[in-house]
């Protein structure tokens, strides 16, 4: 017997025992692709709110036929490519012919070199079942039982649907422009083709009046927003705010401070009307100078007199003095409209952040002075008066923080209240002990029991002393019975 | 390698008669003994394997005279002590004495304790103080005892057979952890079957005396443990030994939940020793010339029960060191490779 006989039979179990581990794992993967299901549902949602307009058909290919068929096709595959352990395909084999570890270990020791006469004598042993385990068939093992749950593919199902209702709910955004486009097909259609109206409105209807056009808008804005402001160039003092700019754009400066952008009480004015006035507000030193600069300003310029100017200032670049405004409008909750615009301030800034920074006060309003970290000596002995604590060779460190937990820091411990008042001390003497006047308690100041006394126990008295208790009894009364009589003879 | 095993037919001929004698063994002791196969075969295996067996088991149930009949049915020179709390090392290794000369005079003479035996029965091995245990240690592991500055082998075989009851605890010392590992078996010994008992009270209630035959020496008892220490194991059975006894320990790599949890000390390496061992004599008794796997698993319980020790917690919770020996086996797979 030579190792090929055994390599013939593990090739001969290999293919089998593949399949059966492919067909294990995609019976196995049924249990996981619940989750499959939900992570599709999940994809769903996020594509649906991403703006990608699925039917339920296709929502359904990629919830039910993708992620599942995905993981249980990867996982059949992965069991059908794994590779088979040599000792597997000849366990299996073995448990066909009941060799029981024979051709294993004939195996090993065919491979080891048989060197002990009981090695040679298990290989022996084992070329008995080599022939039959040649032709013997494999016998199936027991599949692992499906473990299927409707719950996640319910689940699934309750999440596509949630999708597919989510989006025909009227969003703020899509609200106020159907008002505005009012008479249109928008108003009469059905609810679920509002987005698409709104995306055909767009194409169609000039950007202030269409919900998609409004995005449109607003990432134009920018575009407009300086196309007008050059177009108001050449006012003087434009060309004054443009001399303090580094990049010599004066609009792109408004988009500094976020802070100053973001709040404020321009919720009281129409979104079209703001667009009129942004460029506006980016001339808000403009409008300090006389009014006859910028007369078709005029009223808004009224209207956000102190805090809106303040709120959405920044976006025109203001150049009050933060301290001196009153911030009243950073308490307010920023409606969705805002929220909007500033992210959309955002998107803008990225590009131009780097280059739009001239000519625009930053928000001093709560910077605080940095850290000194001077490492400077002190004068002398004396520390250095501008010493904080926090760095350099200063006075000791405040213990602050991480380090003030760590034991084996050093952290002075104060503890304040009132010096004690010392050891107590305790002196013994030797005394004599002396008689004390104590009042003894009389037994007729007790009182009758005023309540019954309960069960008591009996105590046994053995049957000799009860007699001679009675037969003292009996004497003693006996003796008074007597003396009473002769008394009463007495006084007769 | 054993020199007298020069091929496979002399290998298969020594297979063939350590089973045929582990069988007439077994057929003798089983005439006083009743029931109890897996103590009995246990003990043999022991014997045979080279190691020394604690039974456990409530008074009673025939651990006594398993053994004294062993000793009888293999003809070896056997010992009986019955440990007490103030029994001390030298009443089981022995003393020395002032002898009387023949010609007058008088010498100092060792006498040797009921240690010197092949077969001790070491009975109620817990109620010696923990001095008088670590005596049997040197004996056990090293097959010597050492008195003042004399050191006296034993003769082979040597097989120590303790008996420990597990109820009456008061008064009793435990045996450490150091001696219990000593110790290549624990047996438990459980109470017999309804049938049994007829069977019991008939052998045992009647004038007839049963009489052990001796069947085996001592030399041939020898000649079977080198027989069995020429059974060869695969190397997947030995990794399987290996990662059994590695999964007894908390936190190893192979450690179940149950062993990580409740587990303070698992086996040594000579757990693994006795894995190796006793299944070389379970895969001569069935009859083949190396181990399988399911030797090493049908040996795993006698072998590893009472080299894990279970924490408070675990028996708090009513934790067994056989429940974990069996979640050991069901977390260890054979390997493949």
């Amino acid at each position: 017997m030579n190792r090929g006989s055994i390599d013939a039979i593990v090739q001969r179990a290999t293919p089998p025992l593949r399949k059966e581990r492919a067909r294990r794992a995609w019976r196995r993967s049924l249990a996981g692709s619940g989750t499959a299901f939900i992570l599709g549902a999940g994809l769903f949602l996020l594509l649906r709110q991403s703006g990608f307009a699925l039917g339920l058909f296709p929502a359904a290919i990629l919830v039910i036929g993708g992620p599942a068929l995905l993981w249980v096709g990867g996982c059949w595959l992965a069991g059908l490519l794994a590779p088979v352990a040599r000792g597997e395909a000849l366990e299996r084999v073995e448990a066909a012919v009941h060799a029981r570890g024979r051709l294993r270990a004939a195996d090993d020791f065919l491979a080891r070199g048989p060197s002990t006469a009981f090695m040679q004598a298990a290989v022996e042993d084992a070329e008995r079942f080599v022939e039959t385990a040649q032709r013997a068939p494999l016998p199936r093992a027991a599949d692992a039982p499906v473990v299927w749950s409707w719950r996640e593919p319910a689940l699934a199902a309750a999440l596509v649907l949630l999708g597919w209702l989510l989006p025909s709910v009227p969003s703020p955004f899509e609200r106020a422009p159907r008002e505005v486009v009012a008479g249109t097909d928008a108003e009469v259609s059905p609810r679920r083709s509002v987005s698409e109206e709104a995306r055909r409105a767009e194409r169609r209807a000039p950007p202030e009046t269409t919900p998609a056009g409004k995005r449109d808008a607003r990432r134009d804005k920018s575009r407009t927003a300086s196309s007008d402001r050059y177009a108001t160039d050449d006012t003087e003092a434009t060309r004054g705010t443009r001399a303090r700019s580094r990049a010599g754009q004066p609009g792109e400066g408004g988009s500094a401070s976020k802070a100053a952008g973001a709040p404020g009480s321009p919720s009281e004015q129409d979104p079209a009307v703001k667009k009129v006035e942004k460029p506006k507000s980016t001339k808000a030193p403009v409008r300090r100078d006389p009014p006859k600069e910028a007369p078709p300003s005029k009223p808004s310029d009224s209207k956000q007199k102190s805090g809106m100017t303040a709120g959405r200032g920044s976006k025109g670049g203001s150049t009050r003095n933060p301290t001196t405004s009153n911030w009243s409008s950073k308490d307010k909750v920023p409606d969705d409209d805002q929220k909007d615009l500033e992210s959309d301030d955002d998107v803008e800034d990225e590009d131009s952040d780097s280059e739009a920074r001239g000519g625009v006060q930053p928000n001093l309003r709560d910077r605080k002075p940095p850290v000194n970290r001077d490492l400077a000596i002190g004068f002398g002995n004396r520390p250095s008066p501008q010493a904080n604590g926090r760095g350099g060779p200063s006075q000791r460190k405040k213990s602050r923080g991480t380090a003030s937990l760590v034991l084996g820091v050093p952290i002075p411990d104060h503890v304040r209240g009132n010096p004690s008042p010392g050891r107590t001390k305790v002196t013994q003497e030797r005394v004599e002990p002396r008689a004390e006047e104590s009042e003894p308690a009389s037994a007729a100041a007790r009182g009758r029991r005023n309540a019954p006394i309960g069960s008591v126990a009996t105590p046994d008295t053995s049957p000799w002393l009860q007699r001679i208790l009675k037969e003292y009894f009996l004497a003693l009364r006996a003796d008074a019975d007597a003396s009473a009589a002769a008394s009463s003879k007495d006084s007769e | 390698m054993n020199p007298s095993l020069q091929d496979a037919g002399a290998a298969r001929e020594a297979a063939a008669q350590f089973k045929a004698m582990f069988q007439k063994i077994r057929g003798q002791v089983t005439r006083a003994m009743v029931g109890q196969d897996n103590v009995v075969d246990g003990v043999l295996t022991a014997l045979l394997a080279g190691g020394h067996v604690l039974l456990e088991g409530v008074p009673g149930l025939g651990k006594t005279m398993l053994v004294r009949s062993l000793g009888s049915a293999v003809d070896l020179k056997f010992s009986r002590i019955q440990f007490t709390p103030d029994m001390m090392p030298a009443d089981i290794q022995g003393t020395s004495v002032l002898l009387d000369k023949e010609g007058g005079g008088h010498e100092v003479g060792f006498q040797q304790g009921p240690v010197f035996a092949n077969l001790v029965l070491a009975d109620e091995i817990n109620r010696a103080t923990p001095k008088t245990q670590s005596a049997l240690l040197e004996a056990m592991q090293e097959r010597q005892v050492t008195v003042g500055n004399r050191t006296l082998q034993l003769e082979e075989p040597y097989c120590v057979m303790a008996t420990q009851n597990p109820v009456e605890q008061e008064g009793t010392y435990p045996l450490p952890e150091a001696q219990l590992d000593r110790f290549l078996f624990k047996l438990i010994v459980a109470y017999p079957a309804e049938a049994e008992y007829h069977e019991i009270l008939d052998r045992t209630t009647t004038d007839d005396d049963i009489e052990i035959e001796a069947v085996s020496t001592g030399e041939e008892i020898r000649a079977l443990r080198h027989v069995v220490r020429a059974v060869p194991v695969p190397s997947h059975v030995q990794s399987l030994a290996v990662r059994l006894v590695m999964a007894t320990q908390p936190g190893s790599e192979y450690a179940p939940a149950l062993a990580n949890d409740n587990v303070v000390l698992g086996s040594s390496p000579r757990g693994a020793q006795g894995l190796l061992l006793g299944g070389k004599v379970q895969a001569l008794l069935d009859g083949r010339f190396s181990v399988n796997a399911d030797d090493i698993r049908k040996i795993a319980h006698a072998v590893l029960r009472h080299r894990v020790m279970i924490g408070y917690a675990g028996q708090a919770d009513g934790v067994t060191p056989d429940q974990v020996v069996d979640a050991v086996l069901a977390a260890v797979p054979t390997p493949a490779e």
